[in-house]
């Protein structure tokens, strides 16, 4: 019993036997019986290729599964909340998310609405928790020097479509992190960016990390990026985590033959993909 | 770039009614045959058939005749109906009003339907209220508009004699009158422009709740009521707005309908009866003034749309 | 956005509801035909019964005021209906159809300059279009066919070039491009076969609305001219006897409601069972 008092204390989030299947779906479980501990203040890695369930994962443990469309079923210790990831109310979720959760998008552009100022955007979900406005507008202003935005002021009174790809990217960050939760979620945070930008990214979020005190799930195609930020790395293939250990030993020495082909040519794992993509099967025949 | 966008939303509108213009003034002359033969018929005179070809614009060049017939419609001067001799511009805006208040009050009683038909199916769209709301939506479009009025007529007016069938009161004689006999007549109209706008409605609705800002939304912890507020329906609003100033333009359409239906005496029924009798000024200026309508509520709609959409500024 | 309606509530599948709909099509049609083979009465022929003769069995549908044969005039309008919707339908895409989807491949100047006239040619409403040619051309079956032609091609191009548009960055398309397949081949061997699916949409779609067109046309009394009898002449004549004889307006008013509904259950189902976007065909 104090054992496991100890592991909670020590973990951010424990994912226990985590499955999620599309309704009527024919094929197999987007996940499958998938286990993922995160340290406090740690950064893992899940790594795969597009469709091996990892960005369904991080769905479902930031409770964003649609259950019209997603079978779920498992259990996750957030802290010191206990969370049935299959029975839990969404009006349960909805105090959890922003605030114990947040959740990085890949296309930025897309995961802000393109009616609302970044202003409005950011203080909104802070309004709705009861923080008064003058409140609400600094902390906004604060967390996107955080994000290392410049020109703060005018940035606020600006639209998604004004601000460039990396500027767009770092307000996602920002708006994940207005709740002040401990575990972030960063689902392909870099994927849509050129390189330097990238590199940037990845910079900042480990900064942030130390000064938020973030557990992080950093979600990704490049093992090699990956390697880079995260301290334990878990593989996913075909929505099974067939891989989990730490960075440098997964990556030195891996166990599974999968892991090392992700390893040695990532070019290469681009056209795997290419060419088990449903829709360029079915437009053949 | 709103300068931008601006400017070639009102050059476009311009083109727009250059080129209706010049199809409306240059019908006359691709009617076949000789157009004032045709007119006079029996009362065939020359000297007369000569004095009418030239009040319809064919005895000389074209573009002069355009023009002069351009810059008298201008100054709102059309010239005299073929049928009873009177002033066109006299006896069109009289009846243009009337249609005007008509199609206000379709307009509203249109939105006052299609606003809650919209967006109750596309919330309820899992549920029973929701498939049923969509399949009386298809049939509200299936309906032709004439039927619909008939069938109106029938029930409130035939059966439960409620409402006048139809005709026109003048609102400063008798103010109590006008707005019952304008009650039916409206719905009428109202209803053919809520069926298209709630189809739209509903789409925009759907498509928007699968966006990326939504689930980004959800992610940062607001509740699905307030997603619906301030990103769902704010995200739908702007196809729809263009489908109601498109839909504007169906109503000019849709209130000749109405009119012949409820014997309402606006620009519709006047210009079915100009056509019908070959009154080709009366057709030309009322046709124009439709074209005017149309080209500017549109202009309105789409200039309306730079406040609603940050990405059209700037 | 099909997969957010993938939770469906309704009460019949897509093939039952294309079933009924020619189900319901077929009998009008073949009633129509019947009657119309069969009977003892013409459409004009004003001696054919008491004038407003209530239903009786030698007058199914009674007499109107002229005292012809209700059924016989009912008959010959879903004929007229039916005929105008197909024969519209067919011609502006046999028109439209080959000029959207060459526009499409082609691309080019020719793309460009035909997206443009497309462009001016929406701003101009239809509505006044329709004025304007019956204004030219007189009132009657053939004006309103040619209008309701006319004004549908562009709809039609518009449409088949969008879809054509996204099929030409399929594979096998780019294939053929690749094996230097000729554009005009391309156009008819590959891309056309393949778009079969949105085009019966269309088709579907420009029937239904072709047939509320003409019937409002004529009950305008802008489309077919008396004493032919169009669901919408039919209306505009017995309009009057709304309150005494309301069967006059009910039987014309059903069979042009269920001939429209039918085919629009039909697109609609298409829509669903090919997993298409619904098309923006207005009246």
């Amino acid at each position: 019993m104090s054992d496991s008092r100890g592991t909670h204390l020590q973990s951010a989030i424990e994912v226990q036997h985590l499955t999620v299947a599309y309704r009527g779906s024919k094929s197999a479980p987007a996940v499958l019986n998938a286990n993922l501990v995160v340290p406090r203040k740690e950064i893992i890695g899940v790594v795969g290729q597009s469709g091996s369930g990892k960005s369904t994962l991080g769905m479902a443990v930031a409770g964003l599964l649609d259950p019209r469309q997603c079978e779920v079923s498992g259990t996750m210790q957030l802290g010191d909340i206990a969370i049935d990831l299959g029975s839990t109310e969404n009006s349960v979720w909805e105090k959890l998310r922003g605030t114990r959760i947040g959740y990085v998008f890949q296309d930025a552009q897309a995961a802000l609405n393109p009616l609302l100022t970044i202003e409005q955007l950011l203080v909104q979900p802070q309004r709705h928790r009861g923080v008064d406005l003058p409140v609400a507008r600094s902390i906004a202003r604060d967390l996107l020097e955080a994000v290392e935005i410049p020109d703060v002021e005018r940035r606020l009174r600006q639209y998604p479509h004004e601000l460039s790809g990396g500027m767009k990217q770092r307000v996602v960050i920002a708006a994940a992190l207005i709740g002040k939760p401990s575990v972030l979620i960063a689902d392909e945070p870099t994927t849509a960016l050129d390189v330097t930008l990238q590199a940037q990214i990845i910079r900042l979020l480990k900064r942030l990390k130390d000064e938020f005190e973030l557990s992080i799930i950093f979600i990704s195609h490049d093992i090699d990026l990956v390697a880079d930020i995260a301290t334990h790395i878990v593989v996913m293939k075909d929505g099974v985590a067939i891989e989990a250990g730490l960075a440098d030993s997964v990556v030195r020495n891996p166990s599974h033959p999968y892991t090392g082909e992700l390893i040695r040519s990532i070019p290469r794992l681009e056209k795997v993909g290419f060419f088990e993509d449903k829709e360029y099967w079915s437009s053949r025949g | 770039m709103t300068l931008r966008y601006l400017t070639f939303r009102v050059l476009g509108s311009l083109a727009t009614l250059l080129v209706s213009s010049f199809l409306i003034f240059g019908m006359v002359r691709l009617i076949p045959g000789d157009p004032a033969t045709a007119l006079l018929g029996r009362a065939f005179d020359p000297e007369v058939a000569a004095l009418m070809r030239k009040r319809l614009g064919l005895d000389g060049n074209f573009f002069i005749q355009y023009l002069d017939w351009i810059s008298a419609a201008i100054t709102g001067d059309f010239g005299y109906s073929l049928i009873n001799g009177a002033k066109i511009n006299e006896q069109i805006l009289e009846r243009f009003l009337r249609t005007l208040h008509l199609m206000i009050g379709g307009l509203l009683i249109g939105l006052a339907i299609a606003i809650p038909l919209g967006t109750v199916s596309a919330r309820r769209r899992d549920q029973k209220t929701g498939s049923f709301l969509t399949v009386l939506n298809g049939l509200l479009i299936s309906v032709p508009q004439f039927i619909t009025g008939l069938l109106l007529v029938y029930i409130f007016a035939v059966i439960l004699k409620w409402l006048p069938a139809g005709g026109w009161v003048d609102p400063t004689s008798d103010f109590r009158r006008w707005l019952t006999a304008m009650i039916l007549p409206c719905i009428t109209l109202g209803l053919a422009l809520s069926a298209f706008t709630a189809r739209v409605l509903r789409t925009s609705i759907v498509e928007a709740t699968v966006a990326d800002y939504v689930v980004a939304a959800k992610s940062w912890g607001l509740p699905e009521r307030k997603i619906y507020r301030w990103h769902i329906y704010r995200n739908a609003a702007l196809p729809t707005l263009t489908t109601v100033g498109l839909e504007i333009g169906y109503l000019f359409g849709g209130s000749i309908v109405v009119e012949e239906i409820f014997g309402y005496p606006g620009v519709g029924q006047l210009t079915v009866d100009a056509i019908s009798g070959r009154d080709y000024p009366m057709v030309q200026a009322a046709v124009l003034l439709f074209a005017v309508g149309f080209t500017l509520i549109n202009l309105l709609v789409d200039l309306s749309l730079i406040f609603v959409d940050p990405r059209l500024r700037k | 956005m099909n997969g957010t309606d993938a939770v469906s509530t309704s009460l019949l599948s897509p093939s039952q509801k294309i079933r009924i709909g020619f189900f319901v099509l077929a009998l009008l049609f073949i009633a129509a035909a019947l009657v119309l083979l069969m009977g003892s009465y013409s459409y004009d022929d004003i001696g054919a019964g008491e004038r407003l003769a209530a239903p009786s069995s030698s007058h199914l549908f009674g007499v109107d005021s002229y005292g012809r044969d209700y059924l016989t005039r009912v008959s010959l309008g879903v004929l007229i209906s039916l005929g105008v919707g197909v024969t519209v339908a067919l011609l502006s895409i046999a028109i439209g159809a080959p000029m959207g989807v060459y526009s499409a491949i082609r691309g080019g100047w020719l793309d460009m300059s035909i997206g443009r006239t497309l462009e001016v040619l929406f701003a101009f409403p239809q509505i006044l279009l329709a004025l304007v040619l019956i204004t030219i051309l007189g009132s009657g079956i053939q004006t309103a066919m040619t209008v309701l032609v006319i004004i549908y091609i562009p709809i039609v191009v518009r449409y088949v070039r969008n879809v054509a548009l996204v099929e030409a960055k399929k594979d096998y398309l780019l294939s053929a491009q690749m094996y230097g397949s000729p554009k005009f081949r391309q156009c008819f061997v590959h891309v056309l076969p393949n778009i079969q699916g949105s085009i019966l949409v269309l088709a579907s779609s420009i029937a239904a609305f072709a047939m509320i067109a003409e019937a409002t046309l004529s009950y305008l009394g802008l489309g077919v001219r008396p004493p032919l009898p169009s669901l919408g002449i039919l209306l505009t004549e017995n309009q009057g006897f709304l309150s005494t004889e309301p069967r006059l307006i009910f039987f014309p008013a059903a069979v042009l409601v269920l001939l429209v509904i039918s085919v629009n259950q039909i697109g609609d189902a298409l829509v669903d069972k090919l997993d298409l976007k619904r098309n923006p065909v207005r009246a």
